[in-house]
């Protein structure tokens, strides 16, 4: 299945996974958190193993369709605890603890450099005040909060304005470029005129539900999106977890079951990545929360994802199977899933210094 | 490119110039103060002498004024000379404009521990204002083109921990008075910076566990170069050499000092040389790699990069590191080498990178500007707000990193011109008076086609302030 964009959720604080995708038939999840450990009742099903939190329900359609797939006990190898850090590794695509090569660009920007395509003045996107340093180095990477930022400012004769403008550029060495930004321009003009409140479309009326609504658009636009950056943030998790958890994973997954049923067919060519910087530790803190963990959560939904399953090399929550301060073990690095996604790591221009491992086949 | 066009040349005409009162106070008070150039009609004659002259004011200043050009030319025979070797020892140039502005912000004054006091966002944005007024107002052009230049060679996230308030200590005392100055003492203050530490985890590196971020950015990007012959075994043993300094956390925080207990004083060795045991590791350090060959031909290659263009001979490659090894990294007599050489000469045009256009285009229009937020806020869109770049290698220096993103520039100049930036605003009043080639040619100092005029011509008379946006998106003023 081609993928032809990819959207990357930056679920950023540190998920936690033990807590969305349950371990519901271990003891020790109960033992260790006695208070935020999610009762069965409020769960649903997966498979013999894993059940999903009831407040991710209108995404478990998707799972039954064989659309959304889970991979746990996934982690960057880093010892830091620190989300700026780890994001920054992460972002960049090196790990710390692999000397060597340290790449100014993004992983993603590099990525998207060594394919083909891409003469879109639109082809990647972070969505916020920001950009994402997952694009960092990449020509034709915007950054908007919304899709009135790639608009042009308000002149009182546009259509003379453009037409002289274009005239201008046509005949110098920026054509290009010139003709990529009109045509980008144009593509979301035919967006424009949109005026429904986004709560009636389905999304949550939340900066996360603009920004997948916002992506939505695009790719709808037909602009020549590849990739764009969507960030949810407070993760964080570390006072009264439970409500709070309820609360975005609700957002979390009616965002993405409108942004799915809305973009219909042209799922079929995207890809959604959800990812945070590490999990939380497995024993609750005194606080009804948790602590900054290590192996974390990911999931993939669309372009030729083979869903209904949770991957994972489980690695078990008895005593000897946790590390450090009591983490669940990474046993999948985060690396072996995005190299997966954009088809291997091109001799480690993608990941320096790295090679990939395993491979779980999530992905046609 | 433009050989085919139909050019039209104008006499030069020497006509009185303009001073004319615009509708905001702060205009006013900066024309009267002498800040901003009044506008002039005077047509672009293009003579042989006037085209050098704006090739250079263009590549060694952040744009061309009003009457710039003539200035340069009333110096006399050796003008060019003269305005080169002014540019180059920046104290002998008369800026107390400038600095009387430029006083008006006392964080910039401020020192630690006490700029603690002042949010991180106050004092970079502060920063960020005299950067933009500095820009654009000072007669030390030069001295501002290299401060812009180092501050991306020795990159600081503004972002990261206390680095916003420590990065106004490190452009006063670090890249300011070392930019025209010679490249080890440079060297040696970025290294002792406490930005640096910070930014870059000196702050946490000890003998116990030597980090080694800075130290290979030390080298890769401040020195040596990527190719520059190091090792991952060098990376190593500089990160040793370099353990021990450390920026004061509580009592006078933000303060530099050597902790003589957390630094390695086991042997290294750099660059197949050991390091002298119980010596000063810094100093030698310092002088190792401030005296190499592979940094005398990094360090020229970015600086003929940033003023001349992507393709440099190997012959003025050469000679300008020679020159930077002979001289003791003379940073000033490297760049003579560079602006009295040929190909500098007859260099092609230079995209501009975002923050250069936009000074451009308030030094060519004669705005006024307080540096502040909203003009801050068009450099973000355009994606060069100066210190915001978050990895230590600076933002980039090629085209192709930025030629893509026109619609952002095209946003800022609709802005400017329709009134709409705050506090950064031009005279629409005494644009209004000149006529449009006058205004194109005082923009471009070159010809311009019969077509571009009348098309703007006809804006002109529905929408003249969109005509003058459409001036400054004109492909040719994305070039120097």
């Amino acid at each position: 299945m081609k993928i032809k964009t990819i959207v990357l959720i930056s679920l950023r604080g540190g998920i936690d996974g033990l807590n969305v995708v349950i371990p519901y038939k271990e003891e020790n999840y109960f033992r260790l958190r006695p208070s935020i450990a999610v009762a069965k009742n409020k769960t649903i099903e997966l498979d013999n193993q894993f059940a999903l939190h009831q407040s991710l329900a209108s995404i478990f359609p998707l799972y039954e369709a064989g659309q959304l797939a889970f991979i746990h006990a996934v982690g960057w190898p880093s010892e830091s605890h620190s989300h700026f850090q780890v994001w920054e590794e992460i972002e960049l695509g090196v790990s710390e603890s692999d000397s060597g090569v340290r790449p100014a660009t993004g992983w993603i920007a590099r990525y998207l450099q060594g394919l083909p395509s891409g003469s879109s003045a639109l082809r990647a996107v972070s969505i916020g005040e920001k950009p994402s340093r997952a694009l960092s180095g990449l020509s034709g990477a915007a950054t908007i909060k919304t899709l009135a930022d790639f608009q042009l400012a308000k002149v009182k004769d546009e259509a003379l304005f453009c037409q002289s403008l274009k005239m201008f550029y046509s005949k110098s060495s920026l054509k290009d470029f010139g003709m990529q930004t009109f045509d980008a321009l144009g593509y979301l003009a035919s967006l424009k005129d949109e005026s429904i409140a986004i709560d009636k479309l389905g999304y949550p009326n939340t900066e996360f539900g603009h920004s997948l609504h916002t992506v939505e658009k695009l790719i709808k636009s037909g602009v020549g999106l590849e990739a764009a950056c969507v960030d949810f943030d407070g993760w964080d998790t570390h006072f009264l977890q439970p409500a709070i958890m309820e609360a975005k994973l609700s957002e979390l997954a009616e965002a993405i079951s409108t942004f799915t049923t809305s973009l219909g067919e042209k799922m079929e060519s995207t890809l959604i990545v959800a990812m945070s910087e590490f999990g939380r530790r497995v024993q609750e803190n005194a606080s009804q929360g948790t602590d900054h963990g290590q192996g974390g959560l990911m999931f993939v939904s669309g372009a030729g994802v083979e869903g209904g399953r949770v991957y994972t090399d489980w690695p078990g929550l008895g005593k000897d199977d946790l590390v450090g301060p009591g983490d669940l073990r990474a046993t999948t690095d985060v690396r072996d899933v995005l190299s997966e996604i954009v088809q291997g790591n091109k001799n480690g221009q993608i990941f320096p210094g790295y090679s990939a491992v395993k491979r779980f086949g999530f992905l046609q | 490119m433009t050989s085919r066009r139909n050019f039209i040349k104008a006499g030069a005409l020497a006509v009185a110039s303009f001073y004319l009162t615009g509708c905001n106070s702060q205009f006013n008070w900066m024309l009267g103060h002498g800040y901003i150039e009044p506008l002039s009609d005077q047509l672009w004659a293009g003579t042989q002498q006037e085209l050098k002259i704006a090739h250079i004011l263009k590549r060694i200043t952040y744009g061309i004024r009003p009457n710039d050009i003539n200035r340069v030319i009333a110096t006399g025979d050796k003008a060019i000379t003269g305005f080169i070797e002014t540019q180059l020892s920046p104290s002998t140039i008369s800026d107390i404009q400038v600095d009387l502005l430029v006083r008006r912000l006392e964080t910039l004054r401020m020192n630690t521990p006490d700029i603690f006091e002042i949010t991180s966002k106050q004092a970079i944005s502060e920063l960020r204002k005299a950067t933009i007024v500095r820009a654009t107002y000072s007669e030390r052009q030069l001295l501002e083109l290299m401060v812009e230049f180092w501050s991306d060679h020795f990159n600081i996230y503004s972002e990261k921990a206390t680095c916003g308030q420590l990065k106004v200590i490190d452009d006063r005392e670090v890249i300011r008075p070392h930019a025209l100055g010679r490249f080890r003492e440079l060297l040696w203050a970025t290294a002792t910076s406490p930005a640096m530490l910070v930014y870059l985890d000196g702050q946490v590196s000890n003998s116990q566990k030597p980090n080694e971020n800075y130290a290979r950015e030390l080298m890769e990007l401040h020195t040596l170069g990527i190719d520059g012959g190091y090792c991952q075994q060098d990376v190593m043993e500089l990160a040793r050499a370099l353990t021990g300094w450390k920026v004061e956390n509580f009592f006078w925080k933000g303060r530099v000092k050597f902790d003589d207990r957390v630094h390695d004083k086991s042997e290294k060795i750099l660059l197949g040389k050991k390091l002298k045991v119980n010596g000063n590791d810094l100093e030698q350090v310092v002088d190792c790699l401030s005296s190499h060959p592979s940094t005398a031909r990094f360090i020229s290659r970015k600086l003929c990069h940033r003023f001349i263009g992507e393709d440099i001979s190997e012959e003025l490659l050469s000679k300008a590191s020679n020159t930077f090894l002979k001289t003791d990294g003379d940073i000033s007599e490297l760049l003579k080498v560079i602006f009295y050489s040929e190909e500098f000469i007859a260099a092609r045009p230079k995209f501009k990178r975002p923050f250069t256009y936009t000074i451009s285009a308030l030094r060519a229009l004669g705005a006024s500007t307080d540096g502040g937020k909203a003009i801050q806020s068009s450099l973000e869109k355009m994606g060069q707000l100066p210190f915001n770049w978050p990895t230590p290698d600076g933002y980039p220096e090629q085209a192709s990193r930025w030629n893509s993103q026109l619609l952002p520039r095209w946003n800022f100049a609709i802005e400017l011109a329709k009134g709409r930036l705050k506090a950064t605003t031009l005279d629409m009043e005494a644009i209004s008076k000149l006529s449009t080639l006058a205004l194109a040619t005082g923009l471009l100092h070159r010809g311009i086609g019969q077509e571009e005029v009348e098309a703007i011509d006809r804006l002109r008379s529905s929408d003249p302030e969109s005509s003058i946006a459409l001036l400054l998106c004109l492909p040719e003023f994305q070039f120097s």
